[in-house]
This record gives structure tokens, C-alpha cells and sequence, in this order.
């Protein structure tokens, strides 16, 4: 073999795995771009998602937009040939030849080589068969590989991780994340469904979070809709739990329907319903045989009509049938089983709105608190004297839930768990009532005291208690203390207020001011 | 043939190891020195010696020309000395038989060895009738051309620190240096060596190894080295990077250099890497022989402006910046 030969054979073995070797690390360094803006994009993606919607659609369309335009530019660098004259060069700094390869590659392609050519030629083949290309250009795996293993499991971490940030639920980006994939199986949730307003609007909902082509803000309304629907569901249901409750507390108290309300207050729903039910066939198999005896019927109570809610109407039903003299009415049963069945029907749109909502939840579809403004907006959480769930927002801290919350579980009298939730849960009705004084609670008359107003003498009766007026009022730490937090909060919102929509801070605002207070001062002087 | 190049190569490198070895008899250290002037020597270039009083610059020259077997000449720089002191004159000769006719007088640059001893101290006027002998290698006296002998090698000396009744040499005939060399002041152990040397009964003597031919046969041996392209262009960019109006102009020289380095600064850096390689047993020029002569070969042809004076930054920081940011060729 001629030494040219000998010289090409060995640069083109190291021209290869140069080329290996470099679009591996260009690869790799595109890999590293993309992972580490993926990863700075999610961490600013959560850090300021309460104040800013970066994390919409359209950015993330930019976000992906520049990771592929990297992803290009390093793919175009990675396929880029390493010529001969390349190898010969890298060959040379990494063996520290002292460019003996490439000044023989240079004299090999000039036409007529110089005897002194000729010898360095024949010398430089000489050191290429004494070369090792594998030490030259070790097969190892470049460092940068490493560093994308390690960022692709950060990035892995931290979108394992992202969901139990802190997140703002009116932002898009949770709306558009995943909502579109997770919206048809919600929707499954709703076939068989009873025929319900809330139910329509829901899928509605859910139907316009599953279309692809929906924007951030359509997905945002859409999200807001299935929450209205969700929310409109949970009331109804916990007024036709309400409306059971007063029936059966009516109803028991005529022995004929002790039964069917110890059914109802055991929350057996479909067997209070069948005792009606045969109730009411017995008062028209009675109605029947009063009609051919004296050809007389009970009057029709045409006046009670279904106008009224589903909890009134219960009642009323409860008050019609609760009266222990009270003569087999059937067209009071008529109403009262057709409201059991509508409540019972509301019982089963709740349970399947509930799912729907657990579900979306999961999604990191919002589901709670419609203000525009976070909880952090107004004061910290930390700040907040105590921390128990709103029933208005259900997951926000805000001082006025706690109050009213406690306010509902003190002004109980009795202690029914089954309805504590009713009234002092989330508008779900499903919650759990809390501890009336827990360790994070302050006591209610810590907060509160109790001071009366002394009625006029005239307006004096018998009872001594009924001298006075009662009423709570904050006591005095109380007001101190809302006073103050009053005051922060309010400064607190003004300026994030002052930032989201001038981007100019209060202090700095103030700052501007001052100076030209002074500047028009130091003028008069 | 490979075997024919192979041994011009071993006898040029043996030569030359010889002769530096024969001077290092008598002078001290200053190894690079000597090798720097017998690179010269070979690359058909000239030399300006720079250094303090007293460190040997004298008598390196003196002791090149005993080792050489070359014809040498002195010339001592003074203010009163003129061109026609260095060149030499017509004079009237009467022959014989009575006829009276103008005959060249040679000068002390008639020689294969000129030794132009602190040549600041004369006059611009005298030192540029060096210019054409050491770029032309020929004189020209009284409309006739006279050809000098070959080898031709001017070794100038200068002294750094005298500026009373000096004259800096003119930009045109610093650029016809082909290297300018600083001899640096010797160290603890190199003056032991010095003075045991010349304090003694005898002075260490040398012997002439070289004849004039065999110096001629090395020079055309360097002239036959090769240079691949891209080793030459790392040398221009080199070049390039020393001039301050030039895009490749490194931001040194676009801050201190009001001039850069001529062509003839490639140029020396090419001979001088040539030399340099044969003496490193290579047959080809590296980007590393040309970093090795760069100091010597560009330094005096780089001329500073007000702020390097004012900002005591001298061409040989500026050159080794350069050396470190211009990449070396990879293809």
C-alpha cells in the first residue's frame, strides 16, 4: 500500500468517528437546550402563574416553537460532515503531532510533491499506522450525555411534582393542560344521566374543553361553565337533602308514616319512596270505594301547585301529610312522591356532577372560586388568623369563610352529622364538618363577645332575658386585630393591584411624588 | 532519494549543533541566542542584537566569526562616522606607467561577516548605507554596482539604555533585520561560569567547523523545506493580526500598534520556522516552529503608538497575546 494510502485509510477511520462523536455531542447539547429551557419554563411557569398566565397556549406554542427551532439548528450542526483535512487537524492537537498529518494530507494533493514532500509524506504514514484512532477519538459517550440524563430527570421531578404546586385555578394553563384529554372520559361519566339543566350545561361544558381547536380563553369560559353547572347541582342537591331532612321530621310525627320517615332520615331514599308509593295506592283504593259509597271525594289541593323549590316543596308535603288527624291525602302523596323523586333524581345528578368534579380536579381543571383575584392578593395565607376551608371558595383562605363557617356550626342545636355538612361544608354538601374548636381554631368568644342593648321600657315583657337585645360583636383584641390587617391587606392589595395593571409599584409611585413635592418646595425657597 | 534528503537533513542539523556548540565554549547561557543568530545566518537574514552593556553581544559575533570560516569585519558605530567609511571610495591610483585612474577602495562591508558595533551612535545618513547592502546584497559607489560575497550576514548591535547621542534606527532599516535579539543579563550561575572563563591564565578558543560553501549548501537546504498551506496561513494570520487596521488585528494592536509588521515579517517568520524545523529533525514547517521564532522575527517590526509608551507596554506583550489568541490551524 502506498503511503498516501496508508495516510487517507487512517484519516477517513478517524473522520468517521469524529463525525460519531460530534453529532453525539451536538445531540446531546441540543437534548441539554431543550430539556433546560423545558425545565426553566415549567419552574417560571409555576412561580408566576398566580400573577401572570405565561403558561397559556400560546406560549407554550412559542416554548415548543424555540425547543424545535434548537432541536433544528443542533440536528443541522450534528449532520455536518468532518472533512479529511479536519481529521487530519483534530488527529494532530489530540496526538500533538505538530501538524504532521495535515501538512502531509497538504503535500499528498499538491501535484508535484518536493523530494522533501515525498519524505514527510512517507514519515507521517509511518506515524498514521502507529496511530490508535480509538485513543485518538475514544467511543466513549460524550459528558454531555450525562448532563441530559440528569436534566431529563429533573424535568421528569418537576412535572411530577408541578400539580401539587400552588397553582392559580383561573389560569389557562391548567385549563388548556390535559383538558382535552381527560374531557371525553368526563363526559362518559355523564351518559345515563337523569334529564337536568345542570347536566346539559355541563356537558356543554365539557364537550367545549374536549375540542381541539378551542383557545385558552374559550377553555378558560368553558371551564367556568362546567364550575357554575357543577356548583348549581351541588345547591340543588343540598336543598332536596334539606327539603328530605324536614319531610321525615314532619312525617314522623303522624304515626302512619313512621316508617317511610325513619326510612328517609336513614337516607334509605328508594324505600321511603316505596312506602309512599303503596301509600298512596291504599288512600286511592280508599278514594275509590269513598267515591261509589257517597260519591264524595277529598278535595283536590289545586291551589298546591309545583312552582315552588324542591326543598319547599318537601316541606310542604311533610307539613300536609305530617298531621297526626290527617285522612290518606293522594294528591298530597302524588306531590310528595314526585318531589322524593325529583330529589332523588337531584341526589343522583349530584353524585354525578361530584364524580365529574373529583375527576376534573384530577385534571387540574379548576373547579372552585370564580374571583379574579387569588387569596395571595389579598394577604398571604400565613397571615390569616385561621386557616379552615371557605365554603364560598372551597379551597381559599379567607377570614370572612371562617367566621361563618364557625357561625353555622355554633347556631346548630342539634347534633346531626348526617346535616352538618349541609350547612357548614363546602356548596357540594359532601364535606365533612370540622371540630367545633380544634387546635388551629380560635375559640368563637375569643373573637366574639356578647353585649345587649337595653330596650325601651314599654317594649319590656315578662321574661328577663327579653329586657335586652343580644348580639356579637367583635370584642376588642378582635378589632384591634382586623384593624390592623385591615390596613395590610389593603396596602397588600394595592400594590399588587398597582403592579398587575401599571407595573409601577405604590412605593415607587410615592417615590415620584415626594420628589416633585420637594422639587416645588425647594423652588419657594 | 528519501535517503539522500534524509542524510542533507542530518548533516544540516549536525553542522548546526556543532557550530552552536562550539560557540557555547566561550559564550555563556544565551543558547536561544545563538541559535536565533545561526538561524539567521541560514535563512539568509540579518541581525540586531540588543542588550545592555557588557552581557556579550560583541563577543557572540566575534567568536561566530572564529567558528566560521568566513571573511569578518568590524565596524564601530560613532557619530562622525559617514557611508563612505563603511562603503568604501574612489580613490586616484597611478599605475606604472604613469596613468592616473579612479579605483574602488572597498569598505569593512566587503566581507561575509559584518559586525556593526552600536550602530545607534551614528548619524541616520551613515546607518541607511547599510540599507542596500543588507537588502540587495550589493553597493553602489560612484555609478557602479558592486556585488557583495556571499554569505553576507550584518550582526548590529544597539544599546537600549543610552539615548544620549544615539539615533534610533529608521523604521525601513529595522524592518531589514530579519530578527532582533534581546540578551537578557546572565543569571548567578552563568556569571560563575563567565568569570572562571575570562579570569583565568587561558581563554577557552574555539575552532572553525564551518566553511563558506557548507553555509551555503545549509541555506539551500532550509530554502527546500516545504510549508503546507494552512501552516502559512496561521502565519499570516500572525502577520495580520499585528496590524491594528486590519479585521483579523488583535485588540491589543488596535489599542498600542500604530503600524503592524510588514510583508517581510511573513516572511521571516516562514525562513526562520524552516530553520527552526530542520533543526527539530522535521521536514516540514509546524504552526509551532513559527510560533518560535515570532518574537524575534516580528518585535521590531511592530511600531507602538503614544499610549503602549505611555502604558510601558512593549511589542513583545503584545506578541505573545497574539500567539495566544490566534488558533492554530485544524484542517
Amino acid at each position: 500500500m502506498k503511503d498516501s494510502e496508508v495516510l487517507f485509510s487512517v484519516l477517513r477511520i478517524i473522520e468517521r468517528r469524529l463525525w460519531l462523536r460530534r453529532a453525539l455531542q451536538e445531540i446531546a447539547c441540543g437534548a441539554c437546550v431543550a430539556l433546560f429551557s423545558l425545565i426553566a419554563f415549567e419552574l417560571v411557569g409555576v412561580a408566576l402563574t398566580s400573577a401572570v398566565p405565561v403558561v397559556g397556549t400560546g406560549a407554550r406554542t412559542a416554548a415548543l416553537a424555540a425547543v424545535m427551532g434548537v432541536a433544528a439548528y443542533f440536528a443541522w450542526r450534528a449532520l455536518r460532515r468532518v472533512t479529511l483535512p479536519q481529521a487530519a487537524g483534530e488527529a494532530d492537537a489530540r496526538a500533538r503531532l505538530k501538524d504532521e498529518l495535515k501538512s502531509a494530507y497538504w503535500f499528498v494533493s499538491t501535484p508535484e510533491p518536493s523530494p522533501f514532500a515525498q519524505l514527510q509524506i512517507a514519515r507521517a504514514a509511518a506515524t498514521a499506522r502507529r496511530l490508535d484512532p480509538g485513543a485518538i477519538v475514544p467511543g466513549r459517550p460524550p459528558r454531555s450525555l450525562y448532563a441530559v440524563a440528569g436534566l431529563g430527570a429533573a424535568l421528569l421531578l418537576i412535572t411530577w411534582i408541578a400539580p401539587r404546586q400552588s397553582h392559580s385555578w383561573d389560569g389557562a394553563g391548567p385549563v388548556a393542560m390535559g383538558s382535552g384529554r381527560e374531557s371525553a372520559d368526563l363526559r362518559a361519566l355523564l351518559e345515563g344521566a337523569p334529564q337536568d339543566p345542570e347536566i346539559g350545561k355541563l356537558d356543554r361544558a365539557l364537550e367545549e374543553l374536549q375540542r381541539a381547536d378551542a383557545t385558552a380563553e374559550e377553555k378558560s369560559r368553558a371551564a367556568a361553565q362546567a364550575r357554575d353547572a357543577i356548583e348549581q347541582a351541588s345547591m340543588e342537591a343540598a336543598a332536596a337533602r334539606e327539603g328530605m331532612v324536614r319531610l321525615a321530621e314532619a312525617m314522623r310525627a303522624n304515626p302512619r308514616f313512621e316508617k317511610a320517615a325513619q326510612a328517609l332520615a336513614a337516607g334509605r331514599n328508594e324505600e321511603a319512596l316505596a312506602l309512599l308509593r303503596q301509600m298512596r295506592a291504599e288512600a286511592a283504593a280508599e278514594n275509590a270505594r269513598a267515591a261509589e259509597k257517597d260519591d264524595t271525594r277529598l278535595p283536590a289541593d289545586t291551589d298546591k301547585g309545583a312552582d315552588g323549590g324542591i326543598e319547599e316543596r318537601l316541606a310542604e308535603g311533610g307539613r300536609d301529610l305530617g298531621s297526626v288527624n290527617a285522612r290518606l291525602n293522594q294528591e298530597a302523596l302524588d306531590r310528595v312522591v314526585n318531589a322524593l323523586q325529583e330529589a332523588n333524581q337531584q341526589l343522583e345528578v349530584q353524585s354525578r356532577v361530584i364524580e365529574v368534579k373529583r375527576r376534573m380536579q384530577d385534571a387540574m381543571i379548576p373547579t372552585s372560586q370564580r374571583s379574579a383575584l387569588t387569596a395571595s392578593q389579598f394577604d398571604s395565607s400565613d397571615n390569616a388568623p385561621n386557616a379552615t376551608a371557605s365554603p364560598d371558595t372551597g379551597n381559599a383562605d379567607i377570614r370572612g369563610g371562617t367566621m361563618f363557617r364557625q357561625g353555622a356550626v355554633t347556631r346548630r342545636n342539634d347534633d346531626d352529622p348526617a346535616r352538618d355538612g349541609n350547612m357548614a361544608g363546602s356548596a357540594a354538601g359532601n364535606s365533612e364538618a370540622l371540630a367545633l374548636e380544634g387546635a388551629a381554631t380560635r375559640r368563637l368568644d375569643a373573637q366574639l363577645k356578647l353585649e345587649a342593648i337595653q330596650r325601651r321600657e314599654d317594649e319590656a315583657g315578662a321574661d328577663e332575658k327579653a329586657d335586652q337585645g343580644w348580639f356579637y360583636s367583635a370584642s376588642q383584641e378582635q378589632k384591634s386585630l382586623l384593624g390592623f390587617e385591615d390596613v395590610r391587606a389593603r396596602q397588600n392589595f394595592d400594590r399588587e393591584n398597582a403592579m398587575s395593571f401599571e407595573r409601577v409599584p405604590i412605593r415607587q409611585k410615592q417615590s415620584v411624588k415626594n420628589y416633585f413635592l420637594n422639587l416645588h418646595e425647594s423652588e419657594k425657597k | 532519494m528519501n535517503t539522500v534528503v534524509d542524510r542533507q537533513i542530518q548533516a544540516f542539523r549536525d553542522q548546526f549543533l556543532l557550530v552552536r556548540e562550539e560557540i557555547s565554549r566561550v559564550i555563556v547561557g544565551n543558547d536561544e541566542v545563538i541559535s536565533a543568530v545561526m538561524t539567521c545566518l541560514l535563512a539568509r537574514g540579518h541581525v540586531l542584537l540588543e542588550g545592555i552593556p557588557g552581557v556579550g553581544k560583541t563577543k557572540l559575533v566575534q567568536t561566530m566569526a572564529d567558528v566560521l570560516h568566513l571573511k569578518f569585519s568590524r565596524i564601530q558605530f560613532t557619530p562622525d562616522l559617514m557611508p563612505g567609511d563603511i562603503i568604501g571610495t574612489n580613490i586616484v591610483r597611478e599605475d606604472e606607467s604613469g596613468r592616473k585612474a579612479f579605483e574602488f577602495q572597498h569598505g569593512p562591508i566587503f566581507a561575509n561577516m559584518v559586525l556593526a558595533d552600536e550602530i545607534n551612535r551614528a548619524t541616520p545618513k551613515t546607518q541607511s548605507a547599510l540599507l542596500e547592502a543588507m537588502q540587495e546584497n550589493s553597493v553602489s559607489a560612484a555609478g557602479r554596482t558592486h556585488a557583495l560575497d556571499q554569505p553576507f550576514f550584518v550582526l548590529a548591535t544597539q544599546n537600549p539604555i543610552e539615548m544620549e547621542g544615539t539615533y534610533p534606527l529608521p523604521e525601513a532599516q529595522m524592518d531589514r533585520f530579519f530578527f532582533k535579539l534581546k540578551l537578557d543579563f546572565p543569571d548567578v550561575e552563568q556569571l560563575h561560569l563567565i568569570v572562571d572563563r575570562t579570569t583565568g591564565q587561558k581563554e577557552p578558543a574555539v575552532r572553525r567547523v564551518l566553511q563558506q560553501g557548507e553555509i551555503l549548501e545549509m541555506r539551500e537546504t532550509a530554502r527546500a523545506i516545504p510549508v503546507a498551506r494552512p501552516v502559512q496561513d496561521y502565519a499570516i494570520r500572525v502577520t495580520l493580526a499585528t496590524h491594528p487596521e486590519s479585521s483579523q488585528g488583535h485588540e491589543m494592536s488596535k489599542k498600542y500598534v500604530r503600524f503592524g509588521s510588514s510583508p517581510r515579517g511573513t516572511q521571516a517568520l516562514i525562513l526562520g520556522a524552516k530553520v527552526h524545523a530542520l533543526m527539530n529533525d522535521r521536514v516540514y514547517v509546524s504552526s509551532e516552529d513559527v510560533r518560535a521564532v515570532a518574537l524575534p522575527a516580528l518585535r521590531h517590526r511592530i511600531l507602538l503608538n503614544f499610549e503602549a509608551e505611555a502604558g510601558r507596554i512593549d511589542t513583545d506583550m503584545i506578541l505573545a497575546r497574539i500567539l495566544e489568541s490566534v488558533p492554530e490551524p485544524r484542517e
